[in-house]
Protein backbone atom coordinates (compact mmCIF):
# COMPACT_ATOMS: atom_id res chain seq x y z
CA UNK A 1 0.00 0.00 0.00
CA UNK A 2 2.60 2.48 1.13
CA UNK A 3 4.57 1.77 -2.20
CA UNK A 4 1.81 2.92 -4.33
CA UNK A 5 1.19 5.94 -2.53
CA UNK A 6 4.80 6.98 -2.13
CA UNK A 7 4.74 6.26 -5.99
CA UNK A 8 2.07 8.48 -6.95
CA UNK A 9 3.73 11.18 -4.76
CA UNK A 10 6.93 10.71 -6.23
CA UNK A 11 5.05 11.56 -9.88
CA UNK A 12 3.13 14.00 -8.35
CA UNK A 13 6.42 15.78 -7.45
CA UNK A 14 8.03 14.92 -10.77
CA UNK A 15 5.21 17.10 -12.59
CA UNK A 16 4.89 19.97 -10.10
CA UNK A 17 8.49 20.15 -9.18
CA UNK A 18 9.27 21.07 -13.40
CA UNK A 19 10.40 24.36 -13.98
CA UNK A 20 10.22 24.93 -10.09
CA UNK A 21 13.41 27.13 -10.88
CA UNK A 22 11.10 30.09 -12.28
CA UNK A 23 9.08 30.08 -9.31
CA UNK A 24 10.46 31.99 -6.21
CA UNK A 25 10.31 29.99 -3.11
CA UNK A 26 8.42 31.83 -0.22
CA UNK A 27 10.56 30.51 2.92
CA UNK A 28 8.88 32.40 5.77
CA UNK A 29 6.11 35.24 6.73
CA UNK A 30 8.29 36.63 8.92
CA UNK A 31 11.40 37.43 6.21
CA UNK A 32 9.35 39.73 4.49
CA UNK A 33 7.25 41.58 6.90
CA UNK A 34 8.89 45.18 7.06
CA UNK A 35 12.21 44.78 5.35
CA UNK A 36 12.45 46.97 2.73
CA UNK A 37 11.90 50.68 4.58
CA UNK A 38 14.47 52.58 2.46
CA UNK A 39 13.67 55.89 0.36
CA UNK A 40 10.84 57.03 2.85
CA UNK A 41 10.90 60.27 1.50
CA UNK A 42 10.24 59.19 -1.91
CA UNK A 43 7.76 56.49 -0.86
CA UNK A 44 5.88 58.76 0.79
CA UNK A 45 5.79 61.30 -2.56
CA UNK A 46 4.78 58.07 -4.44
CA UNK A 47 1.68 57.43 -2.64
CA UNK A 48 0.49 60.60 -2.56
CA UNK A 49 0.67 60.55 -5.99
CA UNK A 50 -1.49 57.39 -6.14
CA UNK A 51 -3.93 58.98 -3.78
CA UNK A 52 -4.26 61.47 -6.15
CA UNK A 53 -4.94 59.56 -8.90
CA UNK A 54 -7.49 57.92 -7.11
CA UNK A 55 -9.33 61.07 -6.00
CA UNK A 56 -9.00 61.71 -10.32
CA UNK A 57 -10.34 57.84 -11.04
CA UNK A 58 -13.29 58.67 -8.18
CA UNK A 59 -14.45 61.80 -9.95
CA UNK A 60 -13.64 59.92 -13.50
CA UNK A 61 -16.12 57.88 -12.26
CA UNK A 62 -18.39 60.07 -10.55
CA UNK A 63 -18.52 62.48 -14.02
CA UNK A 64 -19.16 59.24 -15.97
CA UNK A 65 -21.92 59.00 -13.73
CA UNK A 66 -23.57 62.43 -14.25
CA UNK A 67 -22.50 62.03 -18.05
CA UNK A 68 -25.12 58.77 -17.91
CA UNK A 69 -27.89 60.57 -16.16
CA UNK A 70 -27.85 63.65 -18.58
CA UNK A 71 -27.87 60.77 -21.35
CA UNK A 72 -31.00 59.43 -20.22
CA UNK A 73 -32.80 63.11 -19.24
CA UNK A 74 -31.91 63.26 -23.09
CA UNK A 75 -33.39 60.55 -24.22
CA UNK A 76 -36.50 61.23 -22.27
CA UNK A 77 -36.80 64.61 -24.35
CA UNK A 78 -36.42 62.95 -27.29
CA UNK A 79 -39.11 60.16 -26.47
CA UNK A 80 -41.24 62.95 -25.50
CA UNK A 81 -40.56 65.19 -28.72
CA UNK A 82 -41.64 61.85 -30.58
CA UNK A 83 -44.87 61.34 -28.69
CA UNK A 84 -45.85 65.50 -29.78
CA UNK A 85 -44.84 64.38 -33.44
CA UNK A 86 -47.06 61.61 -33.44
CA UNK A 87 -49.82 63.51 -32.00
CA UNK A 88 -49.19 66.51 -34.20
CA UNK A 89 -49.54 63.90 -37.31
CA UNK A 90 -52.69 62.24 -36.07
CA UNK A 91 -54.08 65.61 -35.16
CA UNK A 92 -52.98 66.70 -38.80
CA UNK A 93 -54.44 63.99 -40.52
CA UNK A 94 -58.05 64.23 -38.73
CA UNK A 95 -58.19 67.95 -39.53
CA UNK A 96 -57.60 67.07 -42.98
CA UNK A 97 -60.44 64.82 -43.14
CA UNK A 98 -62.59 67.62 -41.01
CA UNK A 99 -61.67 69.98 -43.80
CA UNK A 100 -62.76 67.57 -46.67
CA UNK A 101 -66.15 66.64 -44.58
CA UNK A 102 -66.76 70.47 -44.55
CA UNK A 103 -66.14 71.71 -48.40
CA UNK A 104 -68.60 68.57 -48.96
CA UNK A 105 -70.71 70.17 -46.39
CA UNK A 106 -70.81 73.61 -48.31
CA UNK A 107 -70.73 72.16 -51.89
CA UNK A 108 -73.99 70.19 -50.81
CA UNK A 109 -75.27 73.18 -49.29
CA UNK A 110 -74.52 75.64 -51.91
CA UNK A 111 -75.93 73.05 -54.79
CA UNK A 112 -79.34 72.97 -52.27
CA UNK A 113 -79.48 77.04 -52.31
CA UNK A 114 -79.30 76.96 -55.98
CA UNK A 115 -81.20 74.24 -56.63
CA UNK A 116 -83.95 76.44 -54.63
CA UNK A 117 -83.21 79.90 -56.32
CA UNK A 118 -84.13 77.74 -59.73
CA UNK A 119 -87.14 76.79 -58.60
CA UNK A 120 -88.20 79.81 -57.08
CA UNK A 121 -87.20 81.61 -60.51
CA UNK A 122 -88.90 79.59 -62.80
CA UNK A 123 -92.33 79.71 -60.10
CA UNK A 124 -92.09 83.43 -60.86
CA UNK A 125 -91.78 83.17 -64.30
CA UNK A 126 -94.72 80.97 -64.38
CA UNK A 127 -96.72 83.63 -62.29
CA UNK A 128 -95.83 86.41 -64.39
CA UNK A 129 -97.35 84.11 -67.57
CA UNK A 130 -100.80 83.89 -65.54
CA UNK A 131 -101.01 87.53 -64.87
CA UNK B 1 8.09 11.49 10.44
CA UNK B 2 8.26 8.82 7.53
CA UNK B 3 8.68 8.83 3.57
CA UNK B 4 5.12 9.59 2.49
CA UNK B 5 5.07 12.39 5.65
CA UNK B 6 8.17 13.55 4.19
CA UNK B 7 6.42 13.86 0.94
CA UNK B 8 3.60 15.14 1.60
CA UNK B 9 5.23 17.97 3.82
CA UNK B 10 7.74 19.05 1.00
CA UNK B 11 4.58 18.80 -1.91
CA UNK B 12 4.21 22.59 -3.53
CA UNK B 13 2.47 24.07 -6.69
CA UNK B 14 3.92 26.61 -9.15
CA UNK B 15 1.72 29.47 -8.70
CA UNK B 16 1.35 32.16 -11.20
CA UNK B 17 -0.12 35.53 -9.88
CA UNK B 18 -1.18 38.29 -12.10
CA UNK B 19 -2.42 41.62 -10.62
CA UNK B 20 -5.96 42.70 -11.93
CA UNK B 21 -4.95 45.25 -14.80
CA UNK B 22 -7.23 48.05 -13.84
CA UNK B 23 -5.53 48.18 -10.40
CA UNK B 24 -1.98 48.97 -12.10
CA UNK B 25 -0.86 52.80 -12.29
CA UNK B 26 -0.97 53.75 -15.95
CA UNK B 27 1.95 52.75 -18.38
CA UNK B 28 2.70 49.88 -15.96
CA UNK B 29 3.18 47.15 -18.08
CA UNK B 30 0.88 43.69 -16.68
CA UNK B 31 3.79 41.12 -17.58
CA UNK B 32 5.91 42.89 -14.98
CA UNK B 33 3.81 42.71 -12.20
CA UNK B 34 3.19 38.71 -12.82
CA UNK B 35 4.79 37.13 -9.44
CA UNK B 36 6.01 33.47 -10.01
CA UNK B 37 5.74 31.51 -6.74
CA UNK B 38 6.26 28.20 -5.36
CA UNK B 39 4.02 27.65 -2.57
CA UNK B 40 3.82 24.73 0.00
CA UNK B 41 0.64 22.81 -0.40
CA UNK B 42 0.51 23.09 3.37
CA UNK B 43 0.45 26.24 3.39
CA UNK B 44 -2.14 29.36 3.14
CA UNK B 45 -2.13 31.38 0.32
CA UNK B 46 -2.82 34.49 2.46
CA UNK B 47 0.89 34.14 3.80
CA UNK B 48 2.28 35.14 0.08
CA UNK B 49 0.91 38.40 0.28
CA UNK B 50 3.29 40.66 1.73
CA UNK B 51 5.95 38.88 -0.76
CA UNK B 52 3.69 39.99 -3.60
CA UNK B 53 3.14 43.49 -2.22
CA UNK B 54 6.78 43.97 -2.10
CA UNK B 55 7.40 43.01 -5.72
CA UNK B 56 4.27 45.03 -6.63
CA UNK B 57 3.31 47.26 -4.69
CA UNK B 58 4.89 49.84 -6.42
CA UNK B 59 2.46 49.28 -9.41
CA UNK B 60 -0.53 49.38 -7.53
CA UNK B 61 -3.03 52.86 -7.72
CA UNK B 62 -4.00 51.64 -3.96
CA UNK B 63 -2.64 51.88 -1.03
CA UNK B 64 -2.63 48.28 0.14
CA UNK B 65 -1.68 49.00 3.58
CA UNK B 66 -4.99 51.08 4.55
CA UNK B 67 -7.97 49.72 5.81
CA UNK B 68 -9.88 50.34 2.69
CA UNK B 69 -9.16 47.36 0.30
CA UNK B 70 -8.67 44.10 1.25
CA UNK B 71 -7.19 41.99 -0.87
CA UNK B 72 -8.52 39.07 -2.17
CA UNK B 73 -7.51 35.85 -4.94
CA UNK B 74 -9.87 34.97 -8.06
CA UNK B 75 -9.47 31.75 -9.92
CA UNK B 76 -11.77 31.72 -12.86
CA UNK B 77 -14.08 34.12 -11.98
CA UNK B 78 -14.09 32.47 -8.38
CA UNK B 79 -13.11 34.09 -5.46
CA UNK B 80 -10.56 31.83 -3.58
CA UNK B 81 -11.01 31.22 -0.31
CA UNK B 82 -8.03 32.36 1.90
CA UNK B 83 -9.02 29.86 4.91
CA UNK B 84 -8.42 26.82 3.48
CA UNK B 85 -4.78 24.98 2.45
CA UNK B 86 -3.06 25.86 -0.90
CA UNK B 87 -2.90 22.46 -1.77
CA UNK B 88 -6.73 21.12 -1.18
CA UNK B 89 -7.80 24.59 -3.02
CA UNK B 90 -5.44 24.03 -5.94
CA UNK B 91 -7.16 20.22 -5.93
CA UNK B 92 -11.14 21.19 -6.07
CA UNK B 93 -10.93 24.26 -7.94
CA UNK B 94 -9.01 23.21 -10.60
CA UNK B 95 -11.27 19.69 -10.60
CA UNK B 96 -8.18 17.64 -10.09
CA UNK B 97 -7.86 14.18 -11.77
CA UNK B 98 -4.38 12.55 -11.55
CA UNK B 99 -4.32 9.98 -14.10
CA UNK B 100 -5.40 12.65 -16.19
CA UNK B 101 -2.55 15.29 -15.11
CA UNK B 102 -0.13 12.28 -15.34
CA UNK B 103 -1.31 11.09 -18.83
CA UNK B 104 -0.71 14.52 -19.95
CA UNK B 105 2.18 15.61 -18.71
CA UNK B 106 4.09 12.79 -17.20
CA UNK B 107 6.09 12.05 -20.28
CA UNK B 108 5.98 16.05 -21.74
CA UNK B 109 9.11 16.78 -20.04
CA UNK B 110 8.53 20.27 -21.49
CA UNK B 111 4.85 20.91 -20.55
CA UNK B 112 4.79 22.94 -17.11
CA UNK B 113 2.28 22.41 -14.45
CA UNK B 114 0.95 25.70 -12.48
CA UNK B 115 -1.74 27.36 -11.41
CA UNK B 116 -2.61 30.71 -12.50
CA UNK B 117 -4.83 33.24 -10.01
CA UNK B 118 -5.39 36.70 -10.11
CA UNK B 119 -5.24 39.29 -7.54
CA UNK B 120 -7.89 41.76 -7.34
CA UNK B 121 -8.41 44.03 -4.06
CA UNK B 122 -12.48 45.44 -2.96
CA UNK B 123 -13.90 47.70 -0.26
CA UNK B 124 -15.19 46.00 2.90
CA UNK B 125 -19.01 45.80 1.38
CA UNK B 126 -17.55 44.45 -2.09
CA UNK B 127 -16.21 41.53 0.04
CA UNK B 128 -19.01 40.92 2.36
CA UNK B 129 -21.22 40.74 -1.10
CA UNK B 130 -18.82 38.06 -3.01
CA UNK B 131 -19.03 36.00 0.51
CA UNK B 132 -14.94 37.08 1.24
CA UNK B 133 -14.27 36.48 4.66
CA UNK B 134 -12.54 40.25 4.37
CA UNK B 135 -9.10 40.88 6.32
CA UNK B 136 -6.74 43.43 6.70
CA UNK B 137 -3.16 42.79 3.85
CA UNK B 138 -0.97 44.18 7.09
CA UNK B 139 -2.28 42.32 9.57
CA UNK B 140 -2.60 38.95 7.24
CA UNK B 141 -0.40 37.20 9.02
CA UNK B 142 -2.50 37.56 12.86
CA UNK B 143 -5.33 36.93 10.90
CA UNK B 144 -4.66 33.52 9.52
CA UNK B 145 -2.87 32.55 12.17
CA UNK B 146 -5.99 32.58 14.39
CA UNK B 147 -7.93 31.30 12.28
CA UNK B 148 -5.29 28.47 12.32
CA UNK B 149 -5.06 28.48 16.25
CA UNK B 150 -9.41 27.69 16.27
CA UNK B 151 -9.27 25.06 13.57
CA UNK B 152 -6.24 23.17 15.83
CA UNK B 153 -8.92 23.73 18.95
CA UNK B 154 -11.88 21.66 16.58
CA UNK B 155 -9.61 19.19 15.47
CA UNK B 156 -8.11 18.60 18.93
CA UNK B 157 -11.86 18.49 20.16
CA UNK B 158 -13.08 15.85 17.41
CA UNK B 159 -9.56 13.76 18.23
CA UNK B 160 -9.95 13.51 22.22
CA UNK B 161 -13.13 14.38 23.05
CA UNK B 162 -12.04 17.85 24.83
CA UNK B 163 -9.53 20.82 23.90
CA UNK B 164 -7.57 20.13 26.75
CA UNK B 165 -4.25 19.72 25.06
CA UNK B 166 -3.99 22.66 22.64
CA UNK B 167 -5.23 24.49 25.79
CA UNK B 168 -2.36 23.59 28.05
CA UNK B 169 0.37 24.78 25.38
CA UNK B 170 1.92 27.78 26.31
CA UNK B 171 2.20 31.25 24.06
CA UNK B 172 5.23 30.21 23.50
CA UNK B 173 4.70 26.30 22.33
CA UNK B 174 2.00 28.08 19.98
CA UNK B 175 4.56 30.73 18.85
CA UNK B 176 6.75 27.99 17.96
CA UNK B 177 4.24 25.57 16.41
CA UNK B 178 3.27 28.41 13.50
CA UNK B 179 6.90 29.27 13.29
CA UNK B 180 7.11 25.44 11.67
CA UNK B 181 4.97 26.08 9.84
CA UNK B 182 6.08 29.53 8.42
CA UNK B 183 10.09 28.24 8.47
CA UNK B 184 8.90 25.18 7.10
CA UNK B 185 10.31 22.62 9.86
CA UNK B 186 8.86 19.42 9.67
CA UNK B 187 10.12 18.03 12.99
CA UNK B 188 8.98 20.78 15.12
CA UNK B 189 5.85 20.84 13.46
CA UNK B 190 5.90 16.83 14.07
CA UNK B 191 6.92 17.22 17.97
CA UNK B 192 3.82 19.63 18.50
CA UNK B 193 1.02 18.41 16.41
CA UNK B 194 2.07 14.66 18.30
CA UNK B 195 1.16 16.36 21.23
CA UNK B 196 -2.48 17.01 20.28
CA UNK B 197 -3.25 13.76 18.37
CA UNK B 198 -3.91 10.65 20.17
CA UNK B 199 -2.16 7.22 19.06
CA UNK B 200 -5.74 5.65 19.16
CA UNK B 201 -8.16 8.43 18.30
CA UNK B 202 -11.62 7.86 18.78
CA UNK B 203 -12.85 10.62 16.02
CA UNK B 204 -11.19 11.95 12.87
CA UNK B 205 -11.54 15.46 11.94
CA UNK B 206 -12.24 15.25 8.05
CA UNK B 207 -13.31 17.72 5.43
CA UNK B 208 -14.82 16.19 2.36
CA UNK B 209 -15.41 18.62 -1.00
CA UNK B 210 -17.24 18.02 -3.83
CA UNK B 211 -17.76 20.56 -6.67
CA UNK B 212 -19.68 18.50 -9.09
CA UNK B 213 -22.83 18.54 -8.99
CA UNK B 214 -23.31 21.10 -6.78
CA UNK B 215 -20.01 22.76 -4.27
CA UNK B 216 -20.54 21.16 -1.30
CA UNK B 217 -18.01 20.89 1.80
CA UNK B 218 -19.35 18.06 4.38
CA UNK B 219 -17.70 17.24 7.44
CA UNK B 220 -18.47 13.59 8.53
CA UNK B 221 -18.95 12.08 11.47
CA UNK B 222 -16.13 9.16 11.94
CA UNK B 223 -15.75 7.19 14.65
CA UNK B 224 -12.64 4.73 14.75
CA UNK B 225 -13.90 1.33 16.92
CA UNK B 226 -10.28 0.62 18.44
CA UNK B 227 -11.91 -2.74 20.02
CA UNK B 228 -11.96 -3.92 16.71
CA UNK B 229 -9.36 -5.03 14.92
CA UNK B 230 -10.86 -4.56 11.32
CA UNK B 231 -10.22 -0.89 11.29
CA UNK B 232 -12.29 1.36 9.08
CA UNK B 233 -11.22 1.28 5.44
CA UNK B 234 -11.65 5.01 2.92
CA UNK B 235 -14.11 3.07 0.98
CA UNK B 236 -16.12 2.12 4.04
CA UNK B 237 -16.40 6.05 4.81
CA UNK B 238 -17.02 6.89 1.39
CA UNK B 239 -19.58 4.07 0.72
CA UNK B 240 -21.77 5.24 3.97
CA UNK B 241 -21.47 8.92 3.18
CA UNK B 242 -21.71 8.73 -0.83
CA UNK B 243 -23.37 5.47 -1.17
CA UNK B 244 -23.94 6.09 -5.00
CA UNK B 245 -20.51 7.16 -6.08
CA UNK B 246 -18.79 4.17 -4.02
CA UNK B 247 -19.79 0.66 -5.01
CA UNK B 248 -16.73 -1.65 -4.98
CA UNK B 249 -13.46 -1.17 -3.41
CA UNK B 250 -11.84 -2.15 -6.37
CA UNK B 251 -13.29 -2.57 -10.20
CA UNK B 252 -12.81 -5.46 -10.96
CA UNK B 253 -16.28 -7.02 -9.53
CA UNK B 254 -18.42 -5.39 -12.80
CA UNK B 255 -19.57 -2.79 -10.95
CA UNK B 256 -17.85 0.75 -11.21
CA UNK B 257 -17.72 3.39 -8.85
CA UNK B 258 -18.23 6.62 -10.23
CA UNK B 259 -15.51 8.86 -8.27
CA UNK B 260 -12.06 8.40 -6.84
CA UNK B 261 -10.55 10.17 -3.78
CA UNK B 262 -8.04 12.67 -3.88
CA UNK B 263 -5.82 14.25 -1.35
CA UNK B 264 -2.63 15.78 -1.50
CA UNK B 265 -2.75 15.56 -5.16
CA UNK B 266 -3.04 11.89 -5.42
CA UNK B 267 -5.51 9.52 -5.88
CA UNK B 268 -6.03 7.15 -2.36
CA UNK B 269 -5.89 3.63 -2.30
CA UNK B 270 -9.66 2.82 -1.44
CA UNK B 271 -8.39 -0.08 0.75
CA UNK B 272 -6.08 2.02 3.06
CA UNK B 273 -6.81 2.35 6.66
CA UNK B 274 -8.72 5.27 7.55
CA UNK B 275 -6.45 5.90 10.90
CA UNK B 276 -3.46 5.57 8.58
CA UNK B 277 -4.91 7.54 6.12
CA UNK B 278 -5.48 10.64 8.73
CA UNK B 279 -1.99 10.03 10.39
CA UNK B 280 -0.05 10.58 7.32
CA UNK B 281 -2.35 12.56 5.42
CA UNK B 282 -3.58 15.65 7.93
CA UNK B 283 -3.25 19.13 7.17
CA UNK B 284 -0.95 21.32 9.03
CA UNK B 285 -4.35 22.39 11.04
CA UNK B 286 -5.38 18.89 12.04
CA UNK B 287 -8.04 18.60 9.74
CA UNK B 288 -7.91 15.73 6.86
CA UNK B 289 -8.51 17.34 3.58
CA UNK B 290 -10.51 15.11 0.82
CA UNK B 291 -11.57 15.99 -2.83
CA UNK B 292 -13.67 13.35 -4.81
CA UNK B 293 -13.13 14.23 -8.35
CA UNK B 294 -15.83 12.13 -11.03
CA UNK B 295 -14.26 9.36 -13.62
CA UNK B 296 -14.86 10.59 -17.33
CA UNK B 297 -15.60 8.48 -20.31
CA UNK B 298 -11.85 7.79 -20.73
CA UNK B 299 -10.81 6.76 -17.62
Amino acid sequence: MDEVVIERLLRRDTIERRFEELFTTQISGKDIIGTEKSNKEGEKLFNSLKNDIRKKEIEIYQLNETIKMKDKMIENVNNELLELTIEDNMLNQKYLELKKEHDTLVERWLKRVQDQADHLNVSNIDIGKDN
Amino acid sequence: MNVIQNLLWQGSVNVQIIIDSELLLPGVPWQETIVNLRLPRNSYLILCIPLILKQTGKFLKLQFDSNTYIPWFEFENVPVYWNYPIGILFDTLTGLDPAQRDAKYFKSEDMIYYWKLQLGFCSITDCNQNGIIPFQSHESNQAIKKYWIHQWKQACFILNGNSKKIMSFSNNDIELFWQSILERDPVKFMDLSNKIIPKRPHRLPIVIYQILPTICISNPVVIIDNTNRNFQTVFDLMKREFPNYFLNVNNDSGTYNIAKVISNGIEIPLEMKLLEFYLNFKSMDGFLYISLSFFTQSN
